[in-house]
Order: C-alpha cells, then sequence, then structure tokens
C-alpha cells in the first residue's frame, strides 16, 4: 500500500452531480479528493430540455442556488437542483474546470467516455514536465441522481481497492479486470503522464 | 512489434512515447507509423475487451497527435486509414492535418517554434539560423523506411482479384479459432465500400503489413539490398551511426518496431556484432491463437530483465560518453527548441556523478566559447558544490573550478569578464583557487582584470574579506611594476573604507617595522622559506617594504611619526633608499599636513636627514608656508641650531634672519651653497619664488659683502659672491650698479668692494663710466685709508687705463705717488696722457702731480732696475713702505683738509667733464669698431679668473 494516501480526481461535465456526488464520498472516506468538470460551461437543468441554466465555472454554487431559488424555487426543489446545489456549497464554493487546474493526481476518474477523452486529450497536450505518471479511468454514469450515487459508491471501491494495492502501475490491470467482471461494466482506462 | 503478453498499462505508455519520439524526432516517424501499423493490425491477444478500446482510443489519440506535427505530410496517407480503422470520422481528421501552407515552408517553423522537432540528419553540428533552410536537405528517411511495407503492398495489389481472394478466405477459415478474440470483436468494423480500389488497397496494405511484420514478400527483400547502398552513402557523415542505426533496425526487425527490442540489438550489435536475429523479439504469432477473451492470460509477464543483458564497463563507458557528447553538439538545436536551461542542468548533473573524462569533455565545450557558456560552467560548479555541501569531498568542487579557472587564464583573450563572473558566482573559494587568482592577478596583462575581481570579492563577500584583502596587499608589493601599481591603487581606494581601514594600516606599518630589522626577514623571500636569512638590505627589499606605506601616507599623514621611528633605528642605506622614495608621497602630503608639521616640531633624534629632506621636497616647486617655517624657526633657534634646516625655508624667512644666517650657510659645502643661492635668487623656479625671496639680488650681494669677516673666512664670502656673478641673468649691470652704489655708501667700505668693482667691470664693460664715477667718488671716501680696497683701486685703474688716467688725475700727490710706485707701468702713459692735453686743460693739473709725474719718469729706471733685481723679496718692504708714506701723507690731508676745500670743488667740475669726454670716446668708439669691443669684453672675461686668483692670493695674504 502506497504511504501516501491517493490523490483522486474525479470529473465529470459540469462538476455539479456525478463529480460531486463521489467528491462528498470519498471525502467522507478520507481521501484526498478533489473533483472538476470539463466542459466550456457549467449547465443545469432548466424549466425545459432545451433552457438549461448556463453558468460560468466563475459562478459560485450559492449563487447559483440563489439565481435557481429565484427563478423557480418550486422546479428546482421538486427536481432535486437546490438540494444538490446546497451539498456542493458545503464542500466547496464553486465549480471547478480541470482543464485549469495544473495539480497533479494519481488517478483521474472520468464519469462518461466524452469527459475521458477530453481529459485524456488535455493530458496529452501538457508540457511533459516530470514524467510522473497519472492514470486515467473512466466509469459510465448516467448524470441522474440515482446513478450519480451508486457511481459514486462504485467509485469509491475502485479507489479503495486501488490503494490498497502493494505496486499500482503493476496491478491496476489485473485490478480492473476483477473489478470489470464484479461489476458488469467495462472501463477504459489510459495512463498519462505529466 | 508487441510483446505477446504485454500488459495494457505498458503498451499505452509505448504508445504515448512512440509518439514523443515521433514528434520530437521526425526522422524517426516512419518507424513510429509503421510501429502504429503493426501494433493495429497485431494487437496482443491477451487483451481483455474493454482494454482493447482503452488502447484503440489511445491509439487514436497518439496518432492524431502525431498527424498534427508538421512532419508528418509524407505519412498522412498511412495515418489517414490507420485512424479511419480505428473510427475517426474524416472531418476530425481533415481538422488534424498541419495547416498546408506550412508544408512549403515547416522548417522555417520548426527553427522559429523553437520545439524540438528538428531531426538529426538535417542540422549539421554547425546549424546556423535559417540559411540552412535554403540549402538542400538530406532526403528524409520517408521514403525508403516506407518501401518494404509500400513495395509489398504494391506487390499485393493486382494479386487481389475477388477469385483470389475468395480462395484466401476460404483457406484461412481452417485456422479460425473457435472463439472470437476480443480484439477482432472490438475492431471489426463492416466493410466499406468492399470491392472499390481504394478498399482493395487498404486489403493489400493490411496484408503487406502483416507481411512484413513475418520477415516475408517482396518489400522485405528489396529493402535488404537497398541499405548496403545507403549506409555506404551515409557512412561519409558524421550521423553515420544514426543512419546505420535506423537502416539496421529496418531490415532486422522490419517485422515489428519495438523501442526496446532495437535498442538490445543495437546494443548487441556495438558488443561484438553477433548474429542479431537471435535478439529478436519473437515472431508475432498470428492471431488464430486461440484466447478467450476475458480469461486474461497474465502468466506471461513482459520483464526488462529478461530481455537485456548486462553491458561491459568498457561500453557503458563509451555510451555515456556519447551521450554527453551528444548533448554537447546538440547546443544549437537546443538552445532553439527552448530547452536549453534544461540541457545545461542535465549536463551539470552528469558531470558531477560521471568519471573525470566527462568533466574533461565538459570543461573543453565551456572553454570554447566561455562567454556564451557561462551558465553550463556555473550551474556545473554550483552542482559540485551541492555534492559537497550534502558530504561528498571537497575534490571534486575545487577541482571543477580551478578547472575552470586555470581554463580561462590560459586563454588568450580575456576581456570578456567570463573570469571575474565565475569567481564572484563561485559559492565558496578555496585557498587553492586564491593561488589560481593570485597567478591571474601577477599576469601584467590581466592583472587590471584580476584586481578588480578581488576588489569585488573583498567589497562583497565579507565573510573572508581579510583573506582576500591579504593576497591584494601582498600583490603590492609584487616586483611587478604594473602589477604593484595597480593594486597600491585598489587599496589606497580601500583605505578610504572604515571596516579595512586599520587592517591595511596594520599590514604597511607590519612591513614598515622589518626595515628596523638588521637583515631582511625571510617573510620578504617569500612566505615558506622559513629561515633566517642572512643577506644584507638591498634597495629592492627595502622598497618591498615601502610600497605599501607610501602609498597609503598621502591619506593618512599621522604614519610619518611611523617612518620616523623606524628610521632612527634604521641602517644608513636603509635610509638613503628611504630619502630617495619618500619624495612623492611628502609631496603629496603637502606642507600644510598638520602631521608633518608636527614632524618637523618634534623632529626625534637620528631622523633629522629625513626631516630636512621633507622640508627640501615641500619647498623645491613652492615658497614654503608661513606655518611651515614658523616650525622650522623654533626647531632651529630653539633644539637643533643646524643651519641646514633653515635651506628650505629661506624664502620664507624675513630678510634679518636670512642675513644673520648667511655667514653660516656660505659655510657649507659647495653644492649646497649652490641650492641656497638657488633659493635666495629665485633660478631655481622662475619668477614665482624669487618675488617672494626676502632679499633682493641686490640685497643679497651686499650682505655679503657686509660679512663680518670673524663670523666667516673670506674665502667663502669670495665662493659665494661668484655664485652671485654666475647668476648673470639675475645680475644684471642695473642691479650691479646699484649694489656698488649701495657698497659705497657703507661705512666702512666693505673689503671685496674692489673685487666686486673689477668683476662687474668684467662682466658689464658699458660699466666703464659708471665705475669712472665710482672710482671718482672712491677718492672723495679716501680709498687708501682701506688699505685691500686701495690696493683694488689700483688694479681697477690699472685695468681701466686709458679711461682711469683722469681718476688718476685726481687723486692727491702722495697717492699718485703710491700708485705709480705699486704700477709703474702706469707712469708713462699717464705722462703721455696729461702731456697731450691742450694747455687749457693742463692748466687744471696740479703741479705737485704734474711734478710726481715728471719726476718718477726720471726715477723711472732705478725702479725698473729694482724690480728686475728682485721683484718677490722686497714686496713686503716695499709694502710697509708704501703704507708709511701713505700713513704720512693722510696727516698731512688731515692737516690741510680745510685748505683744500676751494680746491675739490674745482676738481669736482673736472671729473664730470672728463668722464663725458670719455663716454663720448667710447660712443665713439663704439661706433667705429663694435667688433674690438667685443675682442675686449672676450678677453676680460677670460681674464677675470687670473684676477679671482691673484686677488684671492692677495686677500689670503693679508691674512696671514
Amino acid at each position: 500500500m502506497p504511504s501516501t494516501p491517493l490523490r483522486v480526481a474525479v470529473v465529470c461535465s459540469s462538476n455539479q452531480n456525478r463529480s460531486m456526488e463521489a467528491h462528498n464520498i470519498l471525502s467522507k472516506r478520507s481521501f484526498n479528493v478533489r473533483s472538476f468538470g470539463t466542459g466550456t460551461h457549467v449547465k443545469l437543468p432548466g424549466p425545459a430540455p432545451d433552457k438549461p441554466n448556463v453558468y460560468d465555472f466563475k459562478t459560485t454554487y450559492e449563487q447559483m442556488y440563489n439565481d435557481l431559488l429565484k427563478k423557480d424555487k418550486e422546479l428546482y426543489t421538486q427536481n432535486g437542483i437546490l438540494h444538490m446545489l446546497d451539498r456542493n456549497k458545503r464542500i466547496k464554493p464553486r465549480p471547478e474546470r480541470f482543464q485549469n487546474c495544473k495539480d497533479y493526481f494519481d488517478l483521474v476518474i472520468t464519469c462518461e467516455e466524452r469527459v475521458y477523452d477530453q481529459v485524456v486529450e488535455d493530458l496529452n497536450s501538457r508540457e511533459q514536465e516530470t514524467c510522473q505518471p497519472v492514470h486515467v479511468i473512466n466509469v459510465d454514469i448516467q448524470d441522474n441522481h440515482e446513478e450519480a450515487t451508486l457511481g459514486a459508491f462504485l467509485i469509491c471501491e475502485l479507489c479503495q481497492c486501488i490503494q490498497h494495492t502493494e505496486d499500482m502501475e503493476n496491478e491496476i490491470d489485473e485490478l480492473l479486470q476483477e473489478f470489470e467482471d464484479k461489476s458488469g461494466r467495462t472501463f477504459l482506462h489510459t495512463i498519462c503522464f505529466y | 512489434m508487441a510483446h505477446p503478453a504485454i500488459s495494457s498499462i505498458n503498451l499505452t505508455a509505448a504508445l504515448g512515447s512512440l509518439a514523443s519520439i515521433a514528434r520530437q524526432r521526425p526522422m524517426f516517424m516512419a518507424e513510429v507509423v509503421q510501429a502504429y501499423e503493426t501494433l493495429h493490425a497485431n494487437l496482443p491477444p491477451t487483451l481483455a475487451k474493454s482494454q482493447v478500446s482503452s488502447v484503440r482510443k489511445n491509439l487514436k489519440l497518439q496518432l492524431l497527435s502525431v498527424l498534427r506535427h508538421p512532419s508528418s505530410c509524407d505519412y498522412q496517407g498511412p495515418i489517414s486509414t490507420l485512424l479511419l480503422d480505428l473510427g475517426t470520422n474524416q472531418t476530425e481528421i481533415t481538422r488534424h492535418l498541419p495547416p498546408p501552407r506550412e508544408l512549403g515552408r515547416k522548417r522555417a517553423r520548426e527553427v522559429g517554434e523553437g520545439s524540438q522537432k528538428k531531426s538529426r540528419t538535417e542540422t549539421p553540428l554547425a546549424d546556423d539560423e535559417d540559411e540552412k533552410d535554403t540549402l538542400p536537405h538530406p532526403p528524409l528517411p520517408a521514403p525508403s523506411s516506407l518501401s518494404a511495407t509500400d513495395v509489398t503492398a504494391e506487390f499485393l495489389h493486382p494479386l487481389l482479384t475477388p477469385e483470389s481472394v475468395a480462395n484466401l478466405v476460404l483457406i484461412s477459415m481452417v485456422y479460425l479459432p473457435d472463439i472470437m478474440p476480443a480484439s477482432f470483436q472490438s475492431t471489426y468494423t463492416p466493410v466499406e465500400s468492399a470491392g472499390t480500389d481504394a478498399q482493395i488497397r487498404h486489403l493489400a496494405r493490411l496484408m503487406a503489413t502483416q507481411m512484413t511484420a513475418a520477415g516475408i514478400g517482396p518489400g522485405v527483400e528489396k529493402v535488404k539490398e537497398v541499405p548496403a547502398e545507403i549506409v555506404e552513402e551515409e557512412s561519409l557523415k558524421p550521423e553515420a551511426v544514426v543512419i546505420k542505426r535506423r537502416v539496421s533496425t529496418l531490415v532486422t526487425t522490419g517485422q515489428a518496431i519495438s523501442v526496446l527490442g532495437s535498442q538490445s540489438k543495437d546494443l548487441k550489435e556495438e558488443d561484438d556484432g553477433a548474429p542479431l536475429a537471435k535478439k529478436r523479439p519473437e515472431p508475432i504469432l498470428p492471431v488464430t491463437q486461440i484466447r478467450p477473451a476475458g480469461s486474461v492470460g497474465r502468466k506471461k509477464m513482459f520483464k526488462l530483465k529478461e530481455v537485456l543483458q548486462p553491458l561491459t564497463d568498457t561500453q557503458i563507458k563509451n555510451l555515456k560518453l556519447a551521450a554527453v557528447q551528444r548533448i554537447l553538439q546538440a547546443e544549437r538545436n537546443i538552445v532553439g527548441s527552448g530547452a536549453a536551461q534544461m540541457r545545461v542542468k542535465i549536463l551539470a548533473r552528469l558531470a558531477t556523478r560521471l568519471d573525470p573524462s566527462l568533466k574533461a569533455e565538459i570543461l573543453a565545450h565551456f572553454l570554447s566559447d566561455p562567454r556564451a557558456r557561462l551558465d553550463l560552467a556555473l550551474a556545473w560548479l554550483y552542482q559540485e558544490y551541492c555534492e559537497y555541501q550534502s558530504g561528498a569531498g571537497e575534490e571534486g568542487y575545487q577541482e571543477c573550478l580551478i578547472g575552470i579557472l586555470t581554463g580561462l587564464q590560459e586563454r588568450p583573450d580575456q576581456r570578456d569578464g567570463v573570469f571575474t563572473k565565475v569567481v564572484l558566482e563561485a559559492p565558496l573559494l578555496t585557498d587553492s583557487t586564491l593561488d589560481v587568482i593570485r597567478k591571474y592577478c601577477e599576469d601584467e596583462g590581466r592583472s587590471y582584470l584580476g584586481m578588480s575581481t578581488l576588489r569585488d570579492l573583498i567589497l562583497t563577500r565579507p565573510a573572508r574579506q581579510f583573506q582576500y584583502l591579504h593576497l591584494l596587499l601582498d600583490l603590492s608589493s609584487n616586483e611587478k611594476d604594473k602589477v604593484r601599481q595597480q593594486a597600491l591603487n585598489l587599496i589606497k581606494r580601500m583605505y578610504e573604507k572604515e571596516a579595512l581601514h586599520q587592517y591595511i594600516e596594520k599590514f604597511a606599518l607590519n612591513y614598515l617595522q622589518l626595515l628596523a630589522h638588521p637583515n631582511p626577514p625571510s617573510v620578504l623571500f617569500g612566505a615558506d622559506k622559513d629561515t633566517e636569512v642572512a643577506a644584507p638590505w638591498t634597495e629592492d627589499t627595502v622598497k618591498h617594504c615601502l610600497y605599501l606605506y607610501l602609498a597609503l601616507l598621502p591619506q593618512n599623514h599621522k604614519l610619518i611619526h611611523e617612518l620616523a621611528s623606524v628610521y632612527t633605528e634604521a641602517t644608513a642605506d636603509i635610509k638613503r633608499t628611504v630619502l630617495r622614495v619618500i619624495e612623492t608621497p611628502i609631496r603629496g602630503m603637502g606642507m600644510n599636513s598638520p602631521e608633518l608639521l608636527l614632524l618637523v616640531e618634534n623632529c626625534p633624534k637620528g631622523a633629522e636627514t629625513l626631516v630636512t629632506r621633507c622640508l627640501h621636497i615641500l619647498t623645491d616647486k613652492v615658497p614654503p608656508s608661513p606655518e611651515l617655517v614658523k616650525r622650522v624657526r623654533e626647531l632651529y633657534q630653539k633644539r637643533l641650531p643646524d643651519v641646514r634646516f633653515l635651506i628650505p625655508v629661506l624664502n620664507g624667512l624675513d630678510k634679518k634672519e636670512v642675513i644673520q644666517a648667511l655667514p653660516k650657510l656660505i659655510k657649507l659645502n659647495p653644492i649646497v651653497v649652490k641650492e641656497v643661492f638657488n633659493r635666495l635668487l629665485g633660478t631655481q623656479h622662475g619668477d614665482v619664488s624669487s618675488s617672494m625671496s626676502p632679499l633682493t639680488p641686490g640685497d643679497l650681494l651686499v650682505a655679503l659683502h657686509n660679512i663680518d669677516s670673524s663670523k666667516c673666512d673670506m674665502k667663502s664670502v669670495i665662493k659665494a659672491t661668484n655664485l652671485c656673478f654666475a647668476a648673470r641673468s639675475v645680475y644684471t649691470s642695473e642691479v650691479l650698479a646699484v649694489v656698488l652704489q649701495q657698497l659705497m655708501d657703507t661705512t666702512p667700505l666693505p673689503m671685496l668692494l674692489m673685487r666686486t668693482v673689477i668683476q662687474a667691470l668684467g662682466m658689464y664693460p658699458r660699466l666703464g663710466g659708471f665705475i669712472m664715477n665710482i672710482l671718482t667718488r672712491l677718492i672723495y671716501k679716501q680709498v687708501w685709508k682701506y688699505p685691500k680696497v686701495w690696493e683694488g683701486f689700483i688694479k681697477c685703474c690699472q685695468r681701466t687705463k686709458p679711461q682711469s688716467f683722469s681718476v688718476l688725475l685726481q687723486l692727491p700727490p702722495p697717492q699718485l705717488l703710491s700708485v705709480l710706485q705699486t704700477c709703474p707701468d702706469l707712469r708713462d702713459p699717464l705722462l703721455t696722457h696729461v702731456r697731450a692735453f691742450t694747455p687749457n686743460q693742463l692748466a687744471h693739473v696740479p703741479h705737485a702731480i704734474m711734478a710726481i709725474l715728471e719726476a718718477e719718469s726720471r726715477m723711472d729706471e732705478d725702479t725698473a732696475e729694482e724690480a728686475t733685481e728682485a721683484p718677490g723679496q722686497d714686496l713686503i718692504a716695499k709694502r710697509l713702505a708704501q703704507e708709511k708714506s701713505l700713513k704720512r701723507q693722510i696727516l698731512e690731508e688731515q692737516k690741510g683738509k680745510s685748505k683744500q676745500e676751494p680746491m675739490e670743488e674745482i676738481e669736482m667740475d673736472l671729473p664730470v667733464i672728463l668722464v663725458e669726454e670719455e663716454e663720448e670716446l667710447m660712443q665713439h668708439r663704439d661706433k667705429e669698431s663694435p667688433p674690438e669691443e667685443s675682442e675686449n669684453t672676450t678677453t676680460l672675461t677670460t681674464n677675470s679668473p687670473h684676477l679671482d686668483e691673484s686677488m684671492e692670493e692677495v686677500l689670503e695674504q693679508n691674512e696671514d
């Protein structure tokens, strides 16, 4: 088991639901965890599917919460958005964009293939400096509250297993295979270097 | 070619590395693309389904990144095909193509972008900027390297008729595995546009890839032939090694490009050239091998160790050296790519970690252009220092620093200041480093640079300040003039600094104290010799002790007292040297220096010569200040009545004092006397001081005449007056006239009066008239009462005949008689002169005079006889007789003085007329024959020594 706790990043598109749910659970299990989005904007469901609420990454969860509260308290209470924002603002002030973060991680977990592609592309486009490895694993999670919770637990379990490996680089392939068998899901996995 | 058991994660990492290689070393692009092709067609069967998709995704990403690179243009075909196979749509591929305009100018862009894109082959060592762009480039490896697969594909293409393809399918059916492999499952895409030419080409290519990988087909055959030619061609170029390796890679591992595999083979090749085939990775297993998806075959993990063999020491060494050399040579490329800092860091690290031969390599590299590579040297130095700080010995650091400094010192051009920079930036200067710096400073051509470096060290490194200062102080007594001067200049400036003041002073005084030793201490001959030296002091060793002290003296006048005390103890030789060298510093101090005045006032016993010397130096060019005069006067009056002290300040004394001192002064040795007169007359340094002199030249001459004979012997006085006359420019005829006038007025008449008169006449014959006047006046002063003056009077008359005749005629008869007795030869001319008078004039001549003249002419024969008989014997007797007669005459005159008065009036008129006549005559003569006159003057001047001698003789006799 590595002496230092894994530095984990959980990434979804808007850094609201899936990544924050995982962030919440992982931090409760005392992981060194951060969460990110990869989109150009933060998008939240609106009154209709073609009218999402769009914010930039500078907007705090608090501001979003108040904004939505003003717009339609009932709707957003009913679809759980306000509840989610309320939870988020307790975790950190505002969403973060993965591409803007220059910190190093040992493990990056993405929540859908599109996000995985963006993360890998971003990591590959950076200038290589230290050649420290970073594993990128994609766990497909549908973007709703229930799946997010289930996914978060899966991610948490995965992280715990990885945390407990003797030699992460050597065992991760096998570990993922076992996990695939167990969960019936497939994981995309690659390694990049900082 | 991927090892069948390679794990997904290693494969991913390898894919990424390949892409990096392709981007950073475009010359390997062909191999990389080929490796991707091969992998794509032969994914390891052990991969699980999800791993296959991960790898494919990764492959796609890497291919796109390679495609984006400008050098990929030659490979766009195969890459696009691969990407299409991987499920990339055409628009995405197009989006990743490098902009077309770049294709033509891509090399220029490469330089401009500064990324590490340049391929080795196109950048010879001395690559120079963009000019190279216009030169023809060596052909890119592209065509030849693609050929193996391409040739086979071309070969296959026409063979793929529907019929043969169908047969192939049927045959291969037999080999199909029972279970569909995961890779096939995930990679299978329904064949688009089957049967079109593009699809057939694609198929041909797929098969060609497999065949090439297996080492069969016409492409492989052909490539095997080509390399030999290429090698021959390329072996002439410096990159031959690189190219050869590439080529051989193609030949032997044509089936798969695995980085590890090719490397191991390379080493092997270098090693002993053993058959390469053995080292080749295992041939790829056809996909027909059955592996159930999901059951992950991880029994046989890839182990790097198993593939590699340990290298021999020589190999390791050679590899290391070659690696370092490549890094060194890649300087320009790397600078262009913006990774210069990284390179420097790497080299610095390598230099500290690897063996000495590499250090020498790096040092030589640095020294070939120190200015540009200074950062490398410093990085290395600091790296060594880090090692030293972290427990390694000092040697590494010291060696490095000394190597750099010595190397720089040996370079001919030193104006670049690199030496200074290295010294100043070095984190630590060891003792042996200081030796190098000292050597540098002692080099005359570089001493300025060296010492200003030293100065900076002293000023900026307080911790070891005194160590550096000591070095600089040591240099201040260097035997090389330029070096010493340089050091002294710097020290003088530093002496002003509070912190360094004391140390410098102590050092200087320590050296000064050495002079008190009877023999020069061994310190002066280099510190290593500790033995007592018996050699005597030489001028050099004395100066050695004094340089620094003397330089400091003008800045700190208090130091002068130290010199005085050492001086009293020093030997005569040292004293002499000291007196010689103190001139400049003393002059630098100036006569207003309170300390110098104090020294004069106190004048330690034994240091009198030093003080006198100081006084001389101070007053050499400028008149003494009142303050200085005061001190000297006090010293002279109260403590040391040595008149020599007064000489330098003569011009500052008042007239009375000078006149008082004069008798003592003129008794000193002739050179000193001359000096005294130079000062008094201002003949030494022009008008400034002559105006300052307390005595006018006239005063001086008068004063000399008035010296009491009891205080000073005549001889000295005469010598002194001679000095005056020698200064002809000062003693003009006017001055002399005034002097004579004054002397005439003194009573009693000075003994040397007539001597001076005669000399004045000798110098200025045109004073003749004036002198006649003087003579006349002397008669009124009864000149015969002063025996010596009277003697001179007669001599003068003798010399100035016939002018003097009129004067002689005015003498009272007894005196005329005495004159004629002394100089019988005067009589005849005088008589002739009188007889030539007009009767009117003759009437004025008293009868008594005429009687004497005529009587004497009668007696003439007798006296002449007497003179011829005993010219020397009776001289004294004759004199006595003369004197007796003179006395008698005086008595008579005194009696008849009152009666003679009216006569005098008449006589007074006469000389005026006579003088006027004479002057007229002279003028006339001047007009008529000026050359004659000049002749006269010359004869007179040549005669004057005789005159002097005779006078002296006379006077000496008198003294006796």
